[in-house]
């Protein structure tokens, strides 16, 4: 990368993660002091702020992944590789987030912190997925095969994000679907405020996450071929010796 | 006191020490304030796992790259011997 573009891209990467820090904080604030409690179950619906952020966020994760090893099938470079990883790894820590503070949530509205609701049952296969993504690569190599075995891992991950997403429509179960395209189920304006700012927090913080990873991905990628090319470098100097 | 604590109490103490029985028809009793502050903590917790797993690989990279310069000014002196010879 030319010296000029590398400055360009720190700064970006920089403004980038001071903004994500800047809407986290008035998430916060608002969240916890402008948004109204809930009438039936509430200060712990304050949870829904980032839970449903956080699943959003796991599907950039995913959809990341999904794009990455698509690209690498189609054509192997490192820069696909790096994207797949990082987003499979935003996928797997957003994936848990949402299935530790489901629960959590659940304990006070359902009475239950776990069922085997469709939602939730597909959403912890979706996140195990990805489990078998990391432990795929970080255990079976860094080979090129490996790489494509772990690209089609990636794809087939994917598949399951509709099914989590319309779980619910499909085949009931206890989850609320509480954010909809008709306006859903938010009363209060400072709720649907509160809810769109935690959409924007996160998504920076997806967006700030997953290039911070590809950045240090292909960091290490790069360092790997120059250390290969230093070894073989030295291995002809002493052939020649 | 609920109805089962009360039942609880009456019954004789070998018994209680001794019986166990299934809650029914009363859902437990979890506070607000509790889940949504373990919520929050998990939340942060979680990331700053992943960020912590990240420094550490960068940690890592840095050390291969003390260990190559090293390499690379060792066998730069070679040379540079070699040279004089």
């Amino acid at each position: 990368m030319p010296r000029g573009h590398a400055r360009a891209s720190d700064i970006a990467f920089v403004g980038l993660a001071v903004l994500t820090a800047v809407v986290f904080v008035c998430e916060i604030f608002f969240v916890f002091l402008v948004v109204p409690t809930e009438a039936r179950m509430g200060i712990v619906q304050k949870i829904f702020y980032f839970h449903v952020p956080s699943a959003y966020a796991m599907y950039l994760g995913a959809t990341a992944c999904f794009l990455g090893s698509v690209a690498y099938l189609a054509r192997s470079s490192d820069l696909a590789d790096a994207i797949a990883r990082a987003g499979a790894e935003a996928a797997c820590a957003f994936g848990s987030i949402v299935l530790t503070t489901g629960p959590l949530w659940g304990a006070k509205a359902w009475g239950a912190f776990w069922t085997w609701d469709p939602r939730l049952t597909t959403c912890l296969l979706s996140v195990l997925i990805y489990v078998a993504y990391l432990v795929l690569r970080s255990f079976a190599g860094d080979g090129e095969a490996e790489r494509r075995f772990a690209a089609a891992l990636g794809v087939l991950g994917a598949a399951n994000l509709p099914i989590i997403h319309f779980s619910v429509q499909k085949w009931g179960g206890q989850h609320p679907v509480v954010v909809t395209g008709n306006g859903g189920g938010l009363q209060h304006p400072a709720m649907r405020a509160g809810l769109a700012i935690g959409f924007c927090a996160f998504t920076l913080l997806a967006v700030l996450l997953v290039w911070l990873r590809v950045r240090l991905e292909l960091a290490t990628a790069r360092f790997a071929r120059a250390e290969q090319e230093a070894i073989d470098v030295d291995l002809d100097a002493r052939t020649h010796a | 006191m609920s109805t089962s604590e009360q039942s609880a109490a009456q019954a004789p103490v070998d018994d209680r020490a001794t019986t166990f029985r299934a809650m029914t028809n009363e859902p437990e009793h979890y506070s607000s304030t509790v889940l949504l502050v373990s919520a929050y903590a998990v939340l942060w917790t979680i990331l700053v796992v992943w960020l912590g797993l990240m420094w550490r690989k960068q940690t890592r990279l840095g050390a291969r790259i003390s260990d190559l310069e090293r390499a690379i000014a060792a066998s730069a002196q070679r040379g540079g011997a070699q040279g004089d010879r």
